[in-house]
């Protein structure tokens, strides 16, 4: 009896004291809510009376600095968060007037100070901006910052130095990613195709030297990007000797992507490739770079074992060679059994059903 | 410019699109804008426009989807398009102008680029 007592003593504290942890929970969540919406609202009333002044001012011979300093500490970020739109999308005259709100006002000040802290988060959302508006006074403070132990603040700083076309940084960026497993090819990518193609002569200077497969795809990958027609030759050298599967396929696409006609003598070997994942890259790339001298090497890959260079091998000789259709046509609807006629009638079918 | 020329853009991003209507409105132009593709034809079909802007990536109903709708509709197939669209999503462009636009203004553009633009076509009409 004494001890069934004790038990739903416990229990009844334990559920007690779960009601009071809820509480506070519902609490704590509806209060952020409150204060959330607070805050949306004070930054919509801020809108609503600063854009009529933003837009004038972007008409008139307005200063920044007479602009930006009716503004209190405290809703810098309102501002900025609604600049940040057209930062992004605006180019010209309106650009060079809205960046000029950050670089040439207090607004600069405050991020640099920002820039300059010890928290993460402040040092991302400063360098977020500062990047967007192309504050040239930020650089040296956020080349420092690539060396940061935090992935976060060497993204962010990374980011804001490619918007403000720091070619300097391009080989840091690269040596620093190094030391975070998680900052992956496509983040560094991201980044990197920020920059103007300024950033591809000294890319294919270093892509000379370079031993690093990883460097050397994301180098090609980003000459694809800015169709560098330049490292055409450079390019048609890595792909000869390397044995980096993303290396290979990289180059396949930017040889594509330049229309380098030369590179395919090079396909030609590739054709037979161990990995399938480039036979079917060089198939798509013969429908552009190839010519009729690759017909009878492209009808052996509709007997590849691997489905996706077979279907590729269909759709290039439909592309490439004049007249394949009904050739194909024939070989499909002759031979019923076969699995490399059965994947040419799926690829005849999705053409009739496109056109 | 006459004053009567009116506009339909559809333009998903708030602050762009409140910009573009200051500026167009500035130069005289009379605007409707729709926050995505959803009603623009109905709108081109009941307003009759002089020109339409149309952003391409945009949510629920994309600008290539109205632009299709619009050049199928004989009765307004005849009213110049010109497409808004990102620096990075230039093979819709080409896929745009087959499907009958006027012309196109790439993502970041100079405001001061696009009046121009409209104004040229509108012109030459």
């Amino acid at each position: 009896m004494f001890i069934h007592l004790d038990i739903f003593t416990f229990l009844a504290l334990t559920i007690f004291a779960l009601l009071i942890i809820t509480y506070i929970l519902v609490i704590q969540v509806v209060l952020l809510r409150l204060l959330h919406g607070y805050q949306a609202k004070q930054e919509q009333k801020f809108i609503a009376v600063w854009e009529g002044k933003i837009f004038n001012y972007l008409e008139s011979d307005e200063k920044p600095v007479t602009l930006v300093k009716k503004i209190r500490r405290g809703k810098y970020f309102y501002l900025l968060r609604y600049l940040r739109e057209f930062l992004l999308m605006l180019k010209g005259d309106d650009f060079k007037k809205l960046s000029a709100l950050i670089n040439e006002t207090k607004l600069q000040r405050f991020l640099l100070s920002q820039l300059k802290s010890g928290s993460p988060k402040k040092i991302n959302e400063a360098a977020y901006f500062l990047g967007l508006a192309k504050s040239v006074a930020s650089r040296s403070v956020l080349q420092k910052k690539l060396r940061s132990q935090n992935a976060s603040v060497f993204l962010s700083s990374a980011l804001a130095l490619a918007r403000l076309n720091d070619i300097d940084s391009v080989f840091d960026i690269f040596r620093n990613a190094r030391r975070f497993k998680f900052v992956s090819k496509d983040s560094l990518l991201a980044i990197l195709s920020e920059y103007s193609n300024e950033i591809c002569k000294p890319l294919l200077l270093n892509l000379k030297k370079e031993k690093n497969t990883l460097i050397q795809s994301i180098t090609i990958t980003l000459f694809r990007h800015f169709k560098f027609y330049q490292a055409g030759e450079t390019v048609l050298k890595i792909i000869v000797y390397s044995q980096n599967k993303d290396v290979i396929i990289e180059s396949i696409k930017f040889f594509c992507t330049i229309e380098f006609v030369k590179s395919a003598t090079a396909l030609r070997t590739l054709i037979n490739h161990p990995k399938a994942e480039v036979r079917a890259e060089v198939l798509k790339a013969l429908a552009v770079l190839g010519d009729e001298t690759f017909e009878q090497r492209i009808w052996d890959r509709m007997y590849d074992p691997e489905y996706e260079v077979q279907y590729n091998a269909v759709t290039t000789l439909i592309k490439l060679i004049p007249g394949s259709e009904e050739k194909i046509s024939n070989f499909a609807y002759g031979n019923l059994k076969d699995r490399a006629a059965a994947i040419a009638r799926m690829v005849l079918s999705e053409r009739n059903i496109k056109n | 410019m006459s004053n009567s020329k009116t506009i339909i853009f559809a333009e998903d991003t708030v602050h762009i699109a409140q910009l573009l209507k200051f500026k167009l409105e500035k130069e005289g132009f009379n605007l409707i804008h729709f926050p995505s593709g959803v009603g623009v034809t109905e709108g081109v079909l009941k307003y009759k426009p002089d020109l339409v802007l149309l952003d391409i990536m945009m949510p629920v109903k994309d600008g290539l989807t109205v632009l299709k709708e619009l050049k199928s509709n004989p009765s307004i197939a005849h009213i110049p398009v010109v497409l808004l669209t990102a620096n990075s999503h230039e093979e819709y462009v080409i896929k745009g102008l087959q499907l009958g636009a006027t012309d196109y203004i790439l993502k970041p553009f100079a405001s001061a680029e696009l009046v121009l633009r409209i104004k040229n076509i509108l012109k030459m009409r």
